[in-house]
C-alpha cells in the first residue's frame, strides 16, 4: 500500500506560503495557526511583515461585545474592509463554547474571553479599540468586572452601552464610570 | 505543436533551447516563455529574441524533465490567454476553477509541491497562484488536524484533553501564545 504523498508546506519558499496565506479567511488562519509552534509563527510574521497579506495586513481592528451572543469582531483594513465576527455559541457539552468549527473554549469568562482577545491581537497584528456593554443581560457590577478587565487593553477608543436605560439608575452610574 | 523534443534538425529562429536537470532538452516556442517572468528576463538580456544571435541551450538546473512537460503543457494552454494580473482581492470563503486547471492539477501531493517551487523558480504568475489558491482551498473548512495532514505539518504542540485545541508544552512556548485559548475546562473567573 503506498502512502499518501506529502506537501511539506513549511518548506515552501516564503512567497509560496504567503501566497496561500494570503487566499486563506481568518478563521481557516486561525486554526492554521493552532497547527503547530511553526505555523504560528508563520502567521504572525507575515501578518507583522506585508501590508498587502489578505486579512493578515497591518492596522486591523477589534471589537468585544457582551451580549447574549458572546461575540469578538475582527474588522480588517483589506480592500473589502471585511468584518468577520466569532460567536461564542453554547454547544451540545453544557460545559463548553462553540468558537468556530472544531474548536471549542471552555467558558465564557473574562479570562478566557482575555486569552482569546491576546491571541488574536497578536495572531492579527491588531487593535482592541472598542467595548460593547450590555444593560439587559448584565448588571452594574457585571460590566464594572468587563469595563476593568478589558477596559484598558490595546488602543480602547470607543465604549458603546447597548440597551442602555434598562436599568435607569444603574446605567447613568455605568455612564459615569465610562466618563 | 509549439514545443517538441529536439530533433536532428536545424533550430527554428522562435525558439530556445531549455536544459532540465537530468539533462534533457526541450525546444521552446519564445511566445510562450513571455508567461515566465525568469525565461523572459533571460531573453531579454541575451537578445535571444534577434535572429543574428547565437542562441545556447539554457540551464534550468532546479527544473526535472517531468516537470517541465508539466510545466509546458501549462505555457501552451494559456498561450493566448491576456498577461496575468494579480488580483487585490485576498481571502475567498469557496474557490472554482476551469476544469481543464482541475484536471491539470489532478496530481499528487509531491508532484504539486515540486510544481509550485517550479512556478516560482521560474515566476509563471498565473501557474504560481492558481497552485496557492488549490492549496487554500484545500485548506479552507478543515479542522487543525485536517489541516496538519493536508500540509504534512508535524504536531509539535500537546491537545488539551477536554477541548482538543493545542496546549503550551513548556514555559518556552508561551511567548508565541499557542493555546493560552481555552487552556483548562474552569478557567479560574476574575
Amino acid at each position: 500500500m503506498v502512502a499518501p504523498s506529502k506537501f511539506p508546506f513549511l518548506h515552501l519558499p516564503h512567497l509560496a506560503r504567503n501566497e496561500v496565506l494570503r487566499q486563506l479567511t481568518p478563521f481557516e488562519i486561525i486554526i492554521l495557526s493552532l497547527c503547530s509552534k511553526s505555523a504560528n509563527k508563520l502567521c504572525k510574521s507575515i501578518q507583522k511583515r506585508e501590508t498587502n497579506s489578505g486579512c493578515c495586513g497591518n492596522g486591523n481592528d477589534i471589537e468585544l461585545k457582551f451580549s447574549s451572543r458572546n461575540e469578538i469582531t475582527l474588522k480588517f483594513r483589506d480592500p473589502r474592509l471585511t468584518t468577520w465576527s466569532f460567536y461564542f455559541d453554547d454547544s451540545i457539552i453544557s460545559s463548553s463554547f462553540k468558537v468556530m468549527k472544531d474548536l471549542h473554549t471552555s467558558s465564557w469568562t473574562p479570562k478566557v474571553i482575555e486569552r482569546w482577545i491576546l491571541y488574536l491581537l497578536d495572531l492579527f497584528n491588531a487593535s482592541l479599540n472598542k467595548l460593547h456593554l450590555n444593560s439587559q443581560y448584565f448588571g452594574i457590577e457585571e460590566n464594572k468586572r468587563i469595563i476593568n478587565a478589558f477596559g484598558t487593553k490595546g488602543s480602547m477608543t470607543t465604549f458603546a452601552l447597548e440597551n442602555g436605560n434598562v436599568k435607569g439608575k444603574e446605567d447613568e452610574e455605568l455612564i459615569q464610570i465610562l466618563i | 505543436m509549439s514545443c517538441e523534443e529536439p530533433t536532428t534538425s536545424p533550430t527554428p529562429e522562435n525558439n530556445i533551447t531549455v536544459v532540465s536537470s537530468d539533462g534533457k532538452e526541450f525546444l521552446l516556442d519564445l511566445k510562450l516563455t513571455e508567461q515566465s517572468e525568469t525565461l523572459a528576463r533571460l531573453i531579454s538580456n541575451f537578445e535571444y529574441d534577434r535572429t543574428d544571435v547565437k542562441k545556447d541551450p539554457v540551464p534550468l538546473g532546479n527544473i526535472t524533465s517531468a516537470q517541465m512537460q508539466k510545466i509546458i503543457e501549462w505555457l501552451q494552454h494559456h498561450r493566448y490567454y491576456p498577461k496575468w494580473e494579480q488580483n487585490d482581492i485576498h481571502y475567498s470563503t469557496s474557490f472554482t476553477f476551469e476544469t481543464w486547471v482541475e484536471e491539470y492539477l489532478n496530481i499528487p501531493n509531491n508532484e504539486m509541491f515540486e510544481l509550485l517551487n517550479a512556478a516560482n523558480y521560474l515566476n509563471i504568475p498565473r501557474l504560481f497562484s492558481t497552485i496557492c489558491r488549490i492549496m487554500a482551498s484545500r485548506i479552507t473548512g478543515k479542522s487543525a488536524e485536517q489541516i496538519r495532514t493536508v500540509l504534512n505539518i508535524k504536531t509539535d504542540v500537546k491537545n488539551d484533553v477536554y477541548t482538543g485545541i493545542p496546549i503550551q508544552e513548556d514555559s518556552s512556548s508561551s511567548e508565541d501564545g499557542m493555546s493560552e485559548i481555552s487552556l483548562s475546562p474552569s478557567p479560574p473567573p476574575i
